[in-house]
């Protein structure tokens, strides 16, 4: 995108405005990613302000090659393993007090097309967000990359400074541990289905 | 199959990419294998939860905050490289009189001069319209141009170059002035 490299160049001679609207342009992802990442409103606002100032700090490192969304989610990406490292939990199974208290009423059935759908929508939020602290820092990364951001392994890979293998080893296993932790909150049924039919 | 080809196949499947045998096969051990057939109706449903997840915004008004935030951060740089140049300029104006308390040297003329304040005023405002001028250009280069700290500490390195090149010259001088001396 021209206008976005226009943008680029300018911060990095210095121009704020410019970088403010690069700042619009990816306060989102940059956002989303850290609040899922951190599970908390305030922690992500201050994690995503501080993931813009260091990419300011570092734009004479941006390489204009790489994309510059991919450049920004690894800033924020590695800043966010390093606050979840530093709160130094402890990554116990997933309680099902938590689940419930988030409001889980059980898998969702199909489109919302009723009144309570934004109230049902912030269930599925917090059901969500309950599900992705029960994984450690470096499964919930490869997860909320993969499926917030639809990147690949080799993206994902990239992004993380890790291997294509790895990243779908931590893929395979935290997928494993977030079906296992729906299981033991009865979020999902632990009887048999046939595999065909549609969960 | 085994339940662990099972599991592999499950992912390969959640990925978009089993190819059609294998999904005969992994059907055919789901309808056998309770444990696999609970895991993948669990697998399906956190797949669903998850990509109906919906990008989370921030609050109102964060691009204002980041910029607000940025601005403070670079007025404090800009006042640091600022503080660093105009003390490495003060060293370099007060340089000769530095040099006469740190080394076991005599005093340069230029410290001696300095000493003789009272005789030599003429002197003395030369040496510091010396340290403002240079202290201006420093914070000026600083202010206006937003370089950075390697910049500033180049500029200050420069600065202790040319201290040390006084000395040196200094010392020259001092061995020439004894070679004549019979």
């Amino acid at each position: 995108m021209d206008t976005e490299r226009d943008w680029i160049e300018r911060a990095r001679q210095g121009d704020q405005a410019a970088f403010t609207q690069l700042v619009e342009t990816y306060q989102v992802p940059v956002y989303n990613l850290a609040y899922r990442m951190l599970g908390d409103p305030m922690e992500a606002e201050e994690a995503a302000q501080e993931t813009f100032l260091r990419a300011y700090r570092e734009l004479h490192r941006y390489d204009p090659t790489r994309k510059f969304s991919a450049w920004l989610l690894a800033i924020a990406a590695h800043h966010c393993i390093d606050l979840l490292r530093r709160r130094r939990l402890t990554w116990l199974s997933l309680e099902e007090e938590t689940l419930q208290a988030a409001g889980w009423t059980g898998p969702e059935a199909g489109p919302e097309t009723d009144p309570e759908q934004a109230v049902e929508q912030a269930e599925r939020e917090a059901q969500v967000q309950a599900l992705l602290t029960t994984l450690p820092p470096d499964y919930r990364m490869a997860i909320v990359l993969r499926y917030w951001y639809d990147l690949s392994y080799e993206e994902i890979a990239q992004m993380t400074e890790s291997t294509v293998s790895a990243v779908k080893s931590r893929l395979f296993r935290a997928r494993r541990m977030l079906a296992r932790a729906a299981q033991q909150a009865g979020l999902v049924p632990n009887a048999p289905r046939p595999a065909s039919e549609p969960a | 199959m085994n339940c662990e080809e099972a599991g592999l196949l499950m992912m390969d499947a959640l990925d978009g990419t089993l190819v059609l045998s294998d999904v005969n096969r992994l059907e055919a051990h789901l309808d056998r294998c309770p444990v696999c057939q609970a895991e993948w109706t669990a697998l399906q449903a956190v797949e669903n939860w998850l990509g109906r997840a919906p990008l989370v915004p921030p609050a109102p008004g964060f691009a204002d905050r980041v910029a607000a935030r940025l601005a403070r951060q670079n007025a404090r740089r800009r006042l640091g490289g600022g503080l660093v140049v105009l003390a490495a300029a003060a060293l370099l104006a007060f340089a000769p009189l530095l040099q006469g308390w740190l080394l076991p040297l005599p005093l340069s003329p230029d410290a001696e001069v300095i000493r003789q304040l009272a005789r030599h005023g003429l002197v003395v405002v030369w040496h510091t319209l010396r340290g403002l001028w240079i202290a201006a250009h420093a914070l000026a280069a600083g202010l206006d141009l937003s370089l950075g700290a390697a910049a500033h500490a180049a500029l200050g390195a420069l600065l202790l170059f040319l201290l040390g090149l006084q000395s040196g010259a200094y010392r020259l001088r001092s061995a020439d002035r004894r070679v004549q001396t019979p």
